[in-house]
């Protein structure tokens, strides 16, 4: 073969490629660019983290009747949760109804996060800090201060026929509109709660998130629905309005606890448990 | 038909560049130069090869083990051992050789020497390097390179194409900035570590002044990569040392290892047990 030739089949290959690539862009028009500088990061004041829509079926929230006249503090107050919500199957109302009694007895809550043990989603999109998201052509990946956590999304890729069970699932994603990620998760472990409260899940747990960059770039409304016919009657749906921020990124290494006791603050609120002898 | 391969993959890691360029956005995609493409699938990784990394030929060498401390039925066992290190390095502050000294003498006297990765601490840098047990993952951005490392999901981020900070924070990996050359090779160039981690798996201190460059270069074919460092810390080093590293590419599909776990760690395989306490402490 004459090195003439070679270049023409290179030069077939590389052009047939390039138009490939460039055909696959045109037709999705453009997509969302979460991060036009490697510094853009997102960040919210939800209240809980995600919020309910105001109809519908309802995720797990704190007890009105305990919290009376003023709002739960999702960081200072152990939750007592409403266990009347008639979504939740008996296995999630009877978890939660004994976690209640215990708070209530006076004994603390901890969520798994406490140890270092991974949120699992969507608990993760309840950090309103800053949370970056990276673009590649094959892949996405969310990570955020306050935990080396990181989620993984493979684009255009189909699911495993088996993923085994991981404490964020196996994510595929692709874009729609022109404007929007779409991320479809399954194969969790039972091991994470869907929020800060101790709701679990089986491992039938199925989460879609649509992440919708605002058209001016500088807002996501990140739209989540959460399907578990093993822990809730009807799949459920929540929201959660992210703004545009330029926030370095920051290490923060759990092991460390530099945020103090249990995440409370180094306020001394809550001492840490201190034993007066060696135990062997 | 080796050339006509090598175009072929030339052409391809053009049009994935095309790709990450036309997808990532036209601002930030002005400068139309090759680049290596590490990872033309998501579940591609890549392992370092050797745990002892390879010295430049005459340069200043790193620490290493004791090699006299070692016997055939007593090897060194690299991830495992406690180690007794070499302290004739002429290259050592004498705060480093002293620190190392009396690491030596603990180790000696039986006593554990637990790397910070123990405890769930990060690496840092170079350390990382020589985590030869679990792949790093390489994600390209336009305007950032993203690794991460499957034991405990530790990331490190490098912003491409930006100065340093005036005065970057301390931290465990430190401020990481990169830019690619010669179409083959993603050079990074790091500052403002913090002084809790250590430059190697023997628990060699360093100071804030650590600076570490790092030149990590894709073969022609794509399936290995040569990773140069080179180490500059006036404050812990007589004078800068450089390493060489080799990555091979694998197909570890990615999975999540929590270090807080301990699910399979190395802790854990039943030689060393964990101590438990027979009644609670309080």
């Amino acid at each position: 073969m004459t090195p003439g030739r070679i270049f023409k089949i290179g030069a077939v290959v590389c052009g047939s490629l390039l138009s490939a690539s460039v055909a696959v862009a045109a037709a999705q028009e453009r997509i969302p660019n979460f991060a036009p500088t490697a510094g853009i990061a997102w960040q919210s004041k939800s209240q809980y983290g995600l919020d309910a829509l105001p109809s519908g079926p309802q995720p797990v929230k704190p007890d009105p009747a305990v919290f009376k006249g003023r709002d739960y503090n999702m960081d200072f107050d152990f939750p007592v949760l409403d266990t009347s919500n008639p979504n939740l199957l008996p296995f999630v109302a009877d978890k939660l109804k004994a976690q209640n009694a215990r708070v209530q007895s006076g004994q603390p809550f901890q969520p798994i996060t406490s140890s270092c043990w991974p949120h699992g989603l969507p608990a993760y999109m309840r950090f309103n800090g800053a949370t970056y998201i990276v673009q590649s052509a094959n892949e996405v990946v969310i990570l955020k201060n306050q935990s080396s956590e990181v989620r993984r999304i493979a684009l255009n890729k189909p699911h495993s026929a088996r993923p085994a069970p991981s404490w964020y699932g196996e994510s595929v994603g692709h874009y729609e509109n022109g404007d929007t990620l779409v991320i479809d998760t399954i194969g969790f472990n039972d091991r994470t709660y869907l929020d800060l409260w101790g709701t679990p899940h089986t491992t039938a747990l199925h989460v879609i998130e649509r992440w919708t960059l605002s058209a001016d770039g500088r807002a996501i409304d990140l739209h989540v629905r959460i399907e578990d016919p093993g822990a809730f009657k009807q799949p459920y749906e929540v929201t959660k309005h992210y703004t545009r921020t330029e926030t370095p990124w920051m290490e923060v290494i759990c092991a460390e606890n530099p945020i103090g006791p249990l995440g409370r603050g180094p306020q001394g609120l809550e001492p840490l448990p201190q034993a007066t002898k060696p135990d062997f | 038909m080796r050339r006509n391969s090598m175009m072929i993959v030339i052409c391809c890691s053009s049009c994935l560049l095309a790709s990450i360029s036309a997808l990532c956005g036209p601002a930030a995609s002005a400068p139309q130069q090759s680049i290596p493409i590490f990872t033309p699938d998501g579940s591609l990784g890549w392992r370092p090869e050797t745990f002892f990394m390879t010295p430049a030929p005459d340069g200043p060498r790193p620490v290493s083990i004791d090699a006299s401390a070692y016997t055939a039925t007593n090897p060194f066992r690299p991830l495992q051992s406690f180690p007794i290190v070499d302290l004739a390095n002429p290259n050592l502050q004498p705060w480093v050789a002293e620190a190392l000294r009396a690491q030596n003498e603990r180790v000696r006297a039986g006593a554990r020497l637990d790397s910070n990765f123990s405890s769930c601490r990060p690496f840092g840098l170079p350390t990382i390097h020589q985590m030869t047990a679990r792949p790093i993952y390489i994600l390209q951005s336009v305007n950032e390179v993203v690794m991460i490392h499957q034991y405990n999901s530790e990331v490190r981020r490098i912003a491409l194409n930006k100065p340093h900070s005036a005065r970057p924070k301390p931290s465990w990996y430190g401020e990481s900035v990169g830019h690619y050359e010669n179409g083959d090779t993603l050079v990074i160039d790091t500052i403002g570590f913090n002084d809790k981690g250590f430059v190697d798996f023997f628990r060699t201190p360093h100071t804030l002044a650590l600076h570490v460059i790092e030149r990590w270069k894709l073969s022609t074919d794509g399936r290995a990569l040569e990773v140069n460092l080179r180490i500059e810390d006036p404050g812990a080093f007589k004078a800068p040392y450089e390493l060489t590293q080799r990555y091979r590419r694998v197909e570890d599909p990615w999975f999540e290892f929590v270090c807080a776990e301990a699910g399979n760690g190395l802790l854990n395989q039943g030689l060393d047990p964990i101590p438990q306490a027979d009644k609670p402490d309080f």
